[in-house]
């Protein structure tokens, strides 16, 4: 394992002691921190929210949950959590909800320079415009001191992302103002289960400011209770439908921002699917191109060619990247989507799909690697391509991946002599092995 | 091989008028209102390119035509069998197998029905007694009742120019969930193949995208044929096709460009999510080339001008052995055999145009004594 992560010359140990700054070589597009403690949160959640619901019982009203739950193979309840709970911190708390631990994880042991931070934790309340502005409110107050500001952020590695409500356009650009401006907010972040198109109107004073303060959109799938995890065609029964049925929600996003004519009105807005897959960005370049030369009298502000719309307009994060078993499948249809300048890696941390950095970086010819490694990402967001070094420069970064083989052959020899229940440990399979 | 007469698997043959279909109707839906057989939802613009939804050769243009059961001055596009043929057989159509789109999702389950055995029944009264071309026929029933839908497709078994059963696209469950199984249960023992196909008229569907109703047509053009997926992932994650191997499905909109990434993350689920349907015995991709096949059109797949990256991608996306040829007529959007992945070579073009039809509908050919093409 250790030989394969340096082929080619990509490794994740780039940096030279003797340098006061470091390259940036990995940008992580879609890390999901979460609180500790529910307390945590609520102590920044907006009146009159936190004293109607989050004072007394306030257990009682539930922020989170999973339906279409991807229960693992690796036994037991383990939810979002990945094999083994690879990212339970060591002195308690749920995976990602350390920041110092976190920080070591990706940015020692997977050498990620930046961590863009999308919280997922907090459902959205979408049966009331005003609360869910408050929610969202909420959830960014809690993100900026906990995670991107004071000791977290001591080293500058941590960027967020500004939660905005999809229910009213209006509201969700005052929240942006709110923080446009503050260093390491670097985007504005919908949920995809919008059940509206990003381009319809609804959203225009949302792009309007984002464009303004010259941030890019994200979005990112909630797995949601209710309406908004419905299909066309009704409600799907199992996760491993409804994991591939989301890649349709971002292609009816990209169709609606290009159809839209919304990168005409703002020439500088850049948009980013996460967790919506990359694989399909080809496909769907040509699709609209032939839809547009038939039907783009319906839509004259389309001045361009679709396809030249989405290089320009349009990223995608890699996470969970696919494993097609054609050879060579994955790279070309990730070269025909453009990968060079669409493709932003994510690891999606600290979930069950995780996908490492050095691993995904193995998945990518050489030619394009570095760009969807790291340059994308610093472009789309406007980051600097050096980083200052810092403390987390001089920690030893463990050869993960060796001690995860080594785990996983103690934990089978257990298994076989039946000794597993005595140790505290899990067996567990790693998903991308 | 390219002498071969095409197999066009999607023909959509409509009634003359409106009205026609009480021609066909029993009491008490004789006495009900029927809407327009045009989709109400995002309709095509017609006063700008392309003009419409059917194609400009489809109109009528005075013909009044006579059943056994009534004359009718024809007025819907598509509605004239002459036409129809002509344009066929300009194309190198031998065999057409027609497909009718009804009246969108009908709320209230027997008139439903109803609807469909009218539509039979007007198929085997007219155009496939018409023997300038030949014509083979689609089993309409209505899913959202399952049990009108075994009885409907048991009055046809027999047929011999019954080829497929017909749904809609639309529905309010996917189609690999347990209410429809009796249905899919009554096609595999007759050797009938399923067409799911996108509805027109009005009716009680739900939205046609992920992310609600799209505002224009364009968009929803681009976006309408992706609900084929939800469908496919059902029947696969029901072990739908674990208990039918004999089941075959055609989606008859298209979407096969989708196909590959979506078959890739759910195959990518599978052995990690697996415990939750340990029924399904394959790898997702594994069901793809004995249950499913695709319509090819023109709105989806590579540049034609690029063959080498049509070639790449046919072998990639295993295009040459799941897609089929549909013409789509009488659809504005009507695919022309030589539009149809030029890039492709002659072999290659020819299981597409006629040898995957041919063997996707050879056991029910087989069954009823037909032979096609």
């Amino acid at each position: 394992m250790a030989q394969r992560e340096h082929e080619d010359g990509w490794s994740i140990v780039s940096t030279s002691e003797q340098q006061a700054t470091v390259p940036v070589r990995v940008v992580d597009c879609d890390v999901h921190p979460v609180p500790k403690t529910l307390d945590e949160f609520v102590e920044h959640y907006p009146e009159p929210f936190r004293s109607r619901y989050f004072s007394r019982y306030k257990e009682d009203v539930p922020l989170s949950f999973l339906l279409y739950t991807p229960h693992s193979n690796t036994g037991g309840n383990q939810g979002m959590g990945g094999p083994g709970g690879y990212a339970a911190p060591p002195n308690g708390g749920g995976g990602g909800s350390d920041p110092d631990f976190l920080a070591q994880q990706l940015c020692v042991d997977n050498g990620t320079d930046y961590c863009i931070m999308n919280p997922l934790n907090f459902r959205p309340r979408h049966w009331d415009p005003e609360w869910d502005v408050a929610h969202c409110s909420a959830v960014n107050n809690w993100l900026a001191a906990n995670w991107l500001e004071g000791n977290a952020n001591r080293h500058g590695r941590f960027f967020g992302a500004i939660l905005v409500t999809s229910l009213d356009g209006e509201a969700a650009a005052r929240e942006l103002e709110r923080w446009a401006g503050h260093p390491a907010f670097v985007q504005s972040y919908l949920i995809a289960d919008s059940h509206v198109a990003f381009g319809n109107p609804r959203f225009e004073p949302l792009l309007k400011a984002t464009s303004r303060h010259n941030l890019p959109l994200a979005t990112h799938l909630y797995r949601h209770a209710g309406i908004r995890s419905m299909t066309p065609v009704g409600f799907p029964s199992y996760h491993v439908e409804t994991l591939p049925n989301w890649i349709f929600t971002y292609i009816s996003h990209v169709t609606s921002l290009v159809f839209e004519g919304v990168f005409e009105r703002y020439p500088n807005l850049k948009f980013v699917g996460v967790e919506g897959g990359c694989e399909w960005v080809a496909p769907l370049m040509w699709r609209l191109d032939r839809q547009w030369e038939r039907l783009g009298a319906e839509v004259p502000r389309v001045k361009r060619r679709p396809s030249e719309i989405i290089r320009e307009h349009l990223r995608f994060a890699t996470q969970p990247l696919c494993e097609p078993r054609g050879p060579k499948d994955l790279a070309r249809y990730m070269e025909w989507g453009a990968a060079a300048e669409t493709m932003v890696f994510s690891s999606d941390y600290p979930h069950y799909d995780y996908d490492p950095a050095a691993w995904v970086a193995q998945q990518l010819p050489a030619e394009w690697r570095d760009r969807v490694m790291a340059q994308n990402a610093l472009e789309t967001y406007g980051l600097p391509a050096e980083r200052p070094r810092d403390h987390l420069d001089d920690m030893k970064a463990p050869n993960f991946r060796i001690e995860a083989g080594v785990r996983r052959d103690s934990a089978l020899a257990a298994i076989r002599a039946g000794t597993s229940a005595s140790t505290n440990e899990k067996p567990w399979i790693e998903s991308v092995d | 091989m390219a002498d071969e007469p095409v197999l066009d698997t999607a023909v959509h043959p409509r009634m003359l008028t409106n009205h026609q279909i009480y021609d066909y109707l029993e009491h008490p839906f004789k006495g009900l209102v029927y809407n327009s057989p045009n989709r109400f939802f995002h309709p095509v613009p017609t006063g700008i390119p392309p003009y419409g939804e059917w194609l400009e050769q489809s109109r009528p243009d005075g013909e009044i035509i006579s059943t056994e059961v009534g004359t009718h001055a024809a007025r819907e596009p598509g509605s004239v069998p002459a036409r129809t043929t002509a344009y066929l057989r300009e194309n190198g159509i031998g065999t057409a197998i027609l497909l009718p789109t009804l009246r969108g999702l009908v709320p209230a389950a027997d008139q439903g029905s109803a609807i469909c055995r009218a539509y039979n029944d007007w198929q085997a009264a007219t155009w496939l007694k018409d023997d300038d071309l030949d014509y083979l026929g689609s089993v309409r029933v209505n899913p959202m009742d399952p049990d009108g839908a075994v009885a409907e497709i048991e009055r046809w078994a027999d047929h011999p120019r019954m080829v497929q059963i017909g749904v809609p696209m639309e529905a309010h469950h996917p189609y690999g969930q347990r209410y429809f199984l009796k249905i899919w249960e009554a096609a595999a023992a007759a050797r009938l193949p399923i067409a799911i196909k996108a509805e027109g008229g009005v009716g009680v569907e739900y939205f046609p995208t992920m992310t609600g109703l799209p505002r224009t047509h364009i968009e929803f053009s681009s976006l309408h044929r992706d609900r084929f997926f939800v469908h496919l992932a059902s029947f696969i994650a029901e072990g739908v096709l674990d208990r039918l191997p004999e089941l075959r499905i055609v989606f008859s909109d298209g979407g096969f460009d989708a196909l590959a990434p979506s078959m890739w993350r759910m195959d990518m689920d599978w052995p990690i999510t697996r415990t939750e349907v340990p029924w399904v015995r394959r790898l997702p991709s594994d069901y793809l080339r004995e249950h499913f096949r695709f319509v090819a059109n023109v709105l989806e797949g590579p540049p034609d001008d690029d063959a080498a990256l049509v070639q790449e991608w046919a072998q990639r996306s295993d295009a040459v052995n799941l897609l089929i040829y549909g013409s789509g007529y009488p659809l504005w959007s009507a695919a022309r055999p030589a539009e149809i992945l030029p890039g492709l070579d002659a072999a290659e073009r020819s299981r597409i145009l006629h040898g995957n039809a041919q063997e996707w509908y050879g056991a029910r050919l087989a069954a009823t004594g037909a032979v096609a093409g």
